[in-house]
């Protein structure tokens, strides 16, 4: 950050202020592992994503915690499940979530993940069961039992994290931070405007980032240059291991899916970049914004849009409104770091070694 | 309700035992209720509506859930927490919910206010109340509570109690509507589990010269300080709504002679009425709801409407939206009981009986101190 934006800046509510001081969550204390819960709606990119984390020594995952959103909440549970049973990570406890945005309909992906999530690729059922406590409970225990060492890592609409700020305000200043998938500062993905996640749930996505706790965003700008190619899926496929072979047949069929929509290019995979930021610091660089969600456009529901520095201006006032440039505040809050860029290589040498050595 | 014998006889043995308004002969058997407010005291609306409830000895107060509103919250909590101390009522537990409305905030709505005009209400955000910061507890005229909130939060505490007493616990809301979305959104079943929704909100076509509602009918600070929480509560598949706007409340007023009247009384509630409250003529907002609730002949005319709260972010962000069968658009509601009119000497003579008997179940009150503020702490 620029000093001369810091010097603009007008820094609160306070814990905004962390959100430029705080290290990198990965070079915490905890002996080298950061303690994380994951909310994700699985979700090819998201099967990566847990993969991904489930075999990081960087990363203790604490709970993996499922949403409605790529597809519904019946699918992205059982699949959560399997995830961490094919990780032979039984241990991790698996909690049900919302199945439903905040005050909005669900509106799904499986036009890109298959009706089952895993662009078509079917597993057994685990023989796991979710935990008994909903996942925003989940969320607000583990964080007042483990005060200001865990990380959120948000890769699916963001409901089940806003209701647990909800629930429980008081653990705002207790989590760590929040690192997400979501958002775009170069335009949406499901419109021109918003990026899937954040359509889903603007107001989840709004509640999140008025929260004051550190956030990292990893949206469109950086994931929609990390592509899944032919290369990568022969590298997965001639791993070994059932991780391996997981992650080989889902990149496959995903693959295939692109090919018959006639497309060319492999799919973003951009849960899993959020989550190599943890693991890796040197892969995403990030800076300093102020972002606002928007939640009130007829068209643009879900937009983010980030400020760099004052004035923060919104619309220009209607003629028959008051004057909102003499009298509004366009003061500038910086709320989060956004990855600008991004080193594809590191990152699909870090995601493929992982999954596919044990 | 299906009255049968054995209740018949319950209401013939309570009757026997409080001598009070014959009307609580109506429900026979000990009603439960959750009470949710924005508790800013001492007296005031909010606090006053806690005492018309805990004064009516067939009620069983489960707990109250507090909620910023027309103050910070943990101000409202030890104000709450303070009254059951006053009145002997230790025995409820009072837990802390919401401190901010779920998407709406203060800063935002600045702005809003610069394109549409003032708001001329607007709780704790508006000054003195907003004077000192939102988690401090000053220090409170009629003295800082002892006791301790609970340590569970308010929507958790909500679903726990409709699941404990299944159909039988009324959801009385009085201030914005954060704790009871927070409840419906943490579990999808607790609307219809309560018995009923009882909420003092909305505004439709009030008669009256007051310039909070003049120029702007339909808006009501309760349902508009939390828009969404309003409307997912209003969505949820409740067993009955009840609803008391502005167009009845201010039928109503605490006067002086109704001051008075209460003062005779030495008894605690009484006592704490008439020491604090600043000056007669507030509207009883809450007081009515909660009377309402308890007497429903004092409604002497309502409408049976699908009431909603508009989310676009316009100009009528937050305003109480009504529509009957005809016009309605195709989305998910229910239709509330909707009060227009109250038998005003009723009510009246009903709130001073109240405020002037002993607590019910009163467990060692104690006296307001001499000199008030000094905190027993």
């Amino acid at each position: 950050m620029s000093g001369a934006v810091l010097a603009g800046a007008i820094l609160f509510p306070p814990r905004a202020l962390l959100a430029t001081a705080v290290p990198p969550p990965s070079a915490g204390s905890n002996n080298g592992a950061q303690k994380v819960i994951i909310d994700t709606d699985p979700g090819v990119d998201d099967a990566f994503a847990l993969l991904l984390a489930m075999r990081s020594k960087e990363l203790k995952v604490m709970a993996v915690t499922a949403v409605a959103g790529n597809v519904p909440l019946s699918v992205t549970l059982p699949n959560a499940l399997r995830l961490v049973e094919i990780a032979d990570r039984a241990d991790i406890p698996v909690a049900s979530g919302a199945s439903s945005p905040l005050i909005r309909r669900l509106v799904t992906a499986s036009y890109a993940h298959g009706n089952n999530g895993l662009a078509g690729v079917d597993f057994p059922s685990a023989p796991l069961q979710p935990v008994k406590e909903p996942a925003a409970d989940l969320i607000c225990r583990m964080v007042r039992e483990n005060a200001n060492q865990i990380c959120i890592i948000g890769i699916g609409p963001l409901t089940n994290i806003a209701l647990a700020l909800r629930q429980d305000p008081e653990i705002v200043p207790l989590v760590n931070s929040i690192v997400l998938m979501g958002g775009s500062l170069s335009g949406g993905n499901v419109t021109p405007a918003a990026e899937f996640n954040f359509y889903v749930d603007p107001e989840a996505a709004s509640v999140v980032f008025t929260s004051g706790i550190p956030i990292r965003m990893v949206g469109l700008d950086v994931t929609r240059k990390v592509q899944l190619t032919e290369k990568h899926v022969a590298a997965l496929r001639a791993g070994e291991g059932r991780v391996s072979e997981a992650a080989a047949r889902i990149a496959e069929a995903v693959m295939s899916m692109h090919r018959r929509a006639g497309s060319e290019r492999g799919p973003n995979l951009h849960d899993p970049l959020a989550v190599s930021s943890l693991i890796r610091p040197d892969i995403l660089s990030f800076e300093d914004y102020q972002i606002e969600i928007e939640t009130s456009g007829s068209i643009t529901a879900g937009e983010s849009l980030g400020w760099k520095h004052a004035p923060v201006r919104h619309s220009a006032p209607m003629q028959n409104t008051g004057d909102l440039e003499n009298a509004g505040d366009f003061s500038f809050r910086v709320n989060a770091k956004v990855a600008t860029e991004v080193d594809s290589e590191k990152f699909f040498e870090l995601l493929i070694s992982r999954l596919t050595t044990g | 309700m299906n009255a049968r014998p054995f209740r018949m006889k319950c209401a013939i043995f309570l009757c026997a035992i409080f001598s009070l308004s014959a009307a609580f002969a109506q429900s026979p058997k000990s009603r439960y209720v959750v009470i949710d407010q924005d508790a800013m005291g001492p007296a005031g609306t909010d606090m006053n509506s806690m005492l018309i409830i805990l004064q009516s000895p067939d009620v069983n107060v489960l707990g109250i859930t507090v909620v910023t509103g027309d103050g910070w919250r943990n101000e409202e909590v030890a104000h709450t927490l303070r009254l059951l101390e006053l009145v002997g009522r230790t025995d409820i537990p009072v837990v802390a919910g919401a401190d901010a409305p779920m998407v709406r905030t203060k800063q935002w709505t600045s702005s809003w206010e610069q394109m549409y005009g003032k708001v001329l209400y607007q709780g704790a955000w508006t000054m003195p109340r907003s004077a000192h910061n939102p988690e401090e507890v000053p220090k409170l005229a009629e003295g800082n509570p002892t006791i301790k909130a609970a340590s569970e939060d308010a929507a958790h505490f909500l679903v726990r109690m409709v699941h404990k007493y299944p159909h039988e616990v009324t959801i009385y809301a009085a201030g914005p509507m954060t704790n009871i979305a927070t409840a419906i959104l943490v579990d999808p079943e607790f609307a219809s589990l309560a018995q009923e929704l009882v909420i003092m909100g909305g505004s439709i076509n009030p008669h009256t010269d007051d310039p909070e509602y003049l120029d702007s009918p339909r808006h009501e600070f309760n349902l508009w300080f939390d828009p969404e929480a309003s409307s997912i509560m209003l969505h949820a598949r409740w067993a009955k709504i009840s609803v008391t706007t502005v167009d009845v409340s201010i039928e109503t007023h605490l006067t002086a002679e109704m001051l008075a009247e209460i003062g005779r009384s030495h008894e605690p509630a009484a006592q704490y009425i008439v020491r604090y409250t600043r000056k007669p003529g507030d509207y009883l907002w809450d007081e009515l709801a909660a009377a309402a609730w308890l007497d429903p002949s004092l409604i002497t005319r309502e409408r049976y409407v699908f009431v909603d709260v508009s989310l676009d972010k316009g100009i009528s962000y937050g305003d109480t939206l009504v529509w009957t069968e005809h016009d309605k658009p195709s989305i998910s509601l229910q239709k509330a009981h909707v009060q227009m009119d109250v038998d005003w000497p009723k009510f009246q003579k009903m709130f001073v009986q109240l405020m002037s008997a002993p607590t019910p179940k009163a467990h060692d009150p104690q006296m307001l101190h001499p000199s008030p503020g000094e905190s027993k702490q």
